[in-house]
Parts: structure tokens; sequence; C-alpha cells
């Protein structure tokens, strides 16, 4: 459970990421968009003035009598009650902006306009002519610059646009520590949510382990008894095939008893891990169950790579393979194969067998409890305590039927 | 052979007091540490078969008083493979976990039975007399 809650909180906050980074991306995407337009319409006029401001061959925008405290001829009220655009004559008069225009039969680069204190002219000049096969865009991270043709010669116009950027990198900014507090705090609500909404299932949990593992102890003696009660009666009236059958029964109790009880419900911790021979497991367990594939008329087929070893517990990974073995020997028709082997580092165990199962998704053998349909009377154990422990070795474990042939495929 | 069987669960008493005086002879039996005590400190056993959830007494204080007597115990525990009760406490001889068939016990008692020390003890008469 602790491991839901924790996959849960994590997929949480990874959705408000994407979802406010999303957000945030926008926002200032836009926000620079938009300040990208604002100084292009700056050197888009300083472009139709030929490269300076202070050129007004034709009077247009001219400067109005008595400075620009006054409105323009005509009245432009948004000069005077907006916002100081990019359009207002104050903005033109602050700008931090060079012109440079370059002959193109000479070659020759001229001032136009210099009205900025953070370069030199010759500076200026250099500049500019590194821009000169642009167009239009961003230098040396906040200044603008455009590149145009007047009359046979190429200006190159560079706008400080630091000031006009500094809200921009600021929002920046507070959109980026305030993503880092917005998570930081979802984490924290997500964790006390977590523990509210997995609450009354962890308590199911708790409560099923208890009632397995009380039932699963409880089951202990009266199956001792039933057996030595039927002891009892073999001795005083002989065997029988109901005794036989009992005892069969029993058998069969004692194996899910033992079986629940591995599944760790009563809360055991996993085992220490140390140094596993594989190999020499996988040999062993087969070997015993050699004859009793043979009885069965199994093909037992076996191609088991030597000296594969693995940070694991013996007995866990006895038990793992010993429920592969069984599983095998209790539903292959006539032929069962495995392999192990080690590859890219990984440890790689195949057993297959035939089967009459159809083709198809078979990962409900996986479930507690469940079997598949050749399976009758299985207690629908085995796999999943396979599966427990291949997830206890942090491996991976597939089942699945294909033409006749089930494949159980564990790789650690 | 005489045995000493200990266990809380009546029908398992009486069942494997049944099975043990068909095969090795006079069984006596307990429900709880105490009896236990009372038993092993007035007459003498071959072996005993201890459960190792005895009520009254700690099982740890009953071991160490039943084996002080030169009692090979048998314990019988309810938690299987891999379970820190299946693993063999000091001074059990050997430990059976439930469920458990005849065969399995008998077979454990039959190697107590056959041992050079019984086999000495027989010769004797008693067990734990020779104080």
């Amino acid at each position: 459970m602790n491991k839901a809650e924790k996959k849960f909180r994590w997929y949480a906050i990874l959705v408000i990421f994407v979802l406010l980074t999303g957000l945030l991306v926008i926002i200032n995407g836009v926000n620079f968009t938009m300040a990208a337009q604002d100084a292009d319409r700056i050197t888009e006029q300083i472009a139709g003035r030929q490269g300076s401001f202070g050129r007004m061959e034709d009077g247009v925008n001219a400067p109005p009598e008595g400075g620009f405290n006054a409105p323009p001829e005509g009245g432009n009220k948004d000069f005077r009650f907006g916002p100081m655009g990019p359009d207002s004559p104050e903005m033109q008069e602050s700008i931090r902006y060079f012109t440079v225009s370059f002959s193109e039969k000479t070659k020759e680069a001229k001032t136009v306009a210099y009205q900025i204190s953070s370069v030199t002219e010759d500076e200026a000049k250099t500049w500019a002519e590194s821009l000169l096969k642009g167009e239009t865009g961003w230098t040396r991270g906040t200044y603008r610059y455009r590149v145009y043709k007047y009359r046979g010669q190429k200006y190159v116009t560079v706008i400080d646009q630091a000031r006009e950027l500094l809200p921009s990198f600021r929002i920046l900014l507070i959109s980026a520590i305030g993503e880092a507090v917005v998570l930081l705090i979802g984490w924290f609500v997500l964790k006390a949510i977590g523990k509210k909404i997995y609450a009354p299932i962890r308590e199911a949990e708790r409560k099923q382990k208890a009632f397995l593992t009380a039932a699963n102890q409880e089951f202990r003696v009266p199956l001792t008894v039933i057996g030595g009660n039927m002891e009892l009666i073999e001795r005083r009236y002989g065997p029988d095939e109901e005794t036989r059958s009992t005892r069969r029964q029993l058998g069969k109790l004692g194996d899910l008893v033992d079986q629940l009880e591995t599944f760790g419900l009563n809360g055991k911790e996993t085992a220490r891990a140390e140094e596993c021979r594989v190999s020499e497991i996988f040999r062993s367990e087969l070997g015993r169950a050699s004859a009793e594939f043979a009885s069965r008329g199994i093909t037992l087929q076996q191609e088991i790579a030597p000296d594969v070893t693995l940070a694991a517990n013996t007995e866990d990974v006895r038990a793992m393979i010993g429920e592969l073995v069984g599983n095998a020997l209790k539903y292959a028709l006539t032929t069962a194969s495995f392999a192990l082997k080690k590859e890219n580092g990984h440890v790689l165990i195949e057993a297959e067998n035939d089967t009459d199962l159809p083709d198809g998704s078979v990962d409900q053998v996986f479930d507690r409890f469940t079997t598949l349909e050749n399976a009758e009377g299985s207690t629908g154990l085995g796999l999943s305590r396979v599966k427990e422990i291949v997830k206890a070795l942090n491996g991976r474990i597939a089942a699945s039927v294909s033409g006749g042939k089930f494949l159980l495929t564990v790789t650690l | 052979m005489r045995i000493l069987f200990a266990a809380p669960d009546r029908d398992l008493i009486e069942c494997y007091r049944k099975i043990f005086e068909t095969d090795f002879g006079e069984t006596v039996t307990a429900f709880d540490g105490a009896q236990v005590l009372m038993l092993t400190a007035s007459e003498s056993f071959d072996v005993a078969v201890l459960d190792r959830s005895l009520p009254r007494i700690k099982y740890g204080r009953v071991l160490e008083r039943v084996t002080a007597q030169g009692i090979p115990v048998i314990a019988l525990a309810s938690a299987s493979s891999g379970g820190e009760n299946m693993a063999q406490m000091p001074g059990e001889r050997a430990v059976l976990t439930y469920p458990f068939m005849p065969e399995e016990i008998i077979g454990k008692i039959r190697v107590i039975e056959g041992s050079p020390e019984q086999a000495e003890n027989r010769g004797k008469g008693t067990n734990g007399d020779e104080a």
C-alpha cells in the first residue's frame, strides 16, 4: 500500500508539474512574443525614418511645438492619456539605439544614429556588420535589431530592450519560483490527501492480513488433528479409497496453508539477500522432479547456463523455481522445457510447456486465487507467489499462450 | 518409552496420545506449561513433545527446565518455512510445524528412540534419575 500511495503522489505531482509548466510556458511565451512585437514596431518606425528618429524628412510625427508635453497637432489622445507605448514620442526620445548604414558598393560603414552609451561607435559598426546577414531578431540577449535597405544602402538598427524586457524576466522568475512553491505545497497536500484516501484501503488490507494470518494459524492444528484421526481410523479399519482421498485433500490443504503464509500475509519482511547460485538450484529442482515428469509421460528439456548467480535469498529463489517446475509438472501435456541464461546483466528464466489453452493474455495467472480453465482444483496461489518473489527481487514476470505453448518469462 | 505430550488443544492431545501409546507406550499429556513443569519434576520421560504456544508459563522457561532434566524435546510450532518460529531453539532436538502427518512426528520420535543417549537411558531403566 505504501508503494501505491507513493505512486499516486508522484503521478499527481507530475500532472500538476506538467499542467503548471505548460500554463507558465504559454503565459511567458506570449509575454516575450509581445515584447518582441513592441520592439519590432520601434525598429520599424526607425526604419521608416531612414535609421533615426531625428531624420524626419516628411515632417510626419515631428515633435510638436513646445516639446513633448503638448499633444500633437490634431490631438492624439492616446499619446497624452494612454500608456507610454512604442508609438509615443517620449518613448522615441528614451530609446537607446544606434543605426549603421553600409554602402552596397563600397561596403563602407557609416553611423546614421548613435544614441547609446553602452557601446562605442566603432563597436556599434562591428556589431552591426555581424548582423548584416539577418533580417530581424534578438542579439546579445536583450537587443533587438532590424536590417533594411534604403537608396542603395543597407541599414542595421539595434535597439536596447533591456528596460522593456525586465518585467518579462521578472514574471518569468516569479513563475519559476511560484511553480516550485506550488509543487512543494502540493507535495505535502497530496501526502495528507493520500493518507486520507488510502487510510480505509490500508485498514482493509491490515484486517485482511490479520484475518488470513489468524485463519492460517487456526487451520494448522485442526488439519493435524484430522490427519491424526485418519491415521487412527486406518489403523482400526484399514485404509480404503475414502481415507486415501481424505489424506490427499489434507495434503492440498496443508500446501494451501503453507503458501498462504509464505505470501507474507503476516507482514514478514523480505529475507536477506545473499550470493545465490541459481544454476545449482535450478538443476537440483529439475533433478528432483525429473522422475515425476517421466512418470507422467512428459518430456523434460533443459538448457541451464552454468554458474549463474544472483544477489537474493536462496530460499526465495528455490521457492520460485520450485513453483515454476511444479507448475509445468501439473499442466504440461507432453513437453516441458526450462532455460536459464544471463543476458545484458540480467538473469533470464524461461519455463515453457505445451497446453490446450487458447492464445491470448493470461496475466490473471498471477492473481491470487485465480486459476486458468485447465487448472481446476488448483489453489491459484503458486504463480502469484512466484510473482511476489519476483517483485521482491525487483524483477519482471510475464506469461503468454501462443500456438499451444504456455510461456513464463522471469527477468531478474 | 515414556512420552510427555503437551499441547493446548484437547482433540490434538487425545488423538496423538492414542497414536503414541500404540507405537511407543505410555503417553502422559499436559495442557499448559505449569503442568509440564510439575510432571517433569516428579516423573521421568524419554521424550517430550511440546507445543510452543503452551499457556500459563513462557515456552522458553518450560524448555529450559525440561531440557535441564535431560529430556529430549520435540517442538511443535505454528509458523511455516521462513518464519522465525521455524528455527530450532537451543535445547530442542527437532521442530515440527503444524500441520504435520502422524508419520512425521513418529519419525522424529523414532530418531530420538534410536539415539545412543536413549539406549544408555534404557539400560539404566529411567531418564533423568541419574542425579
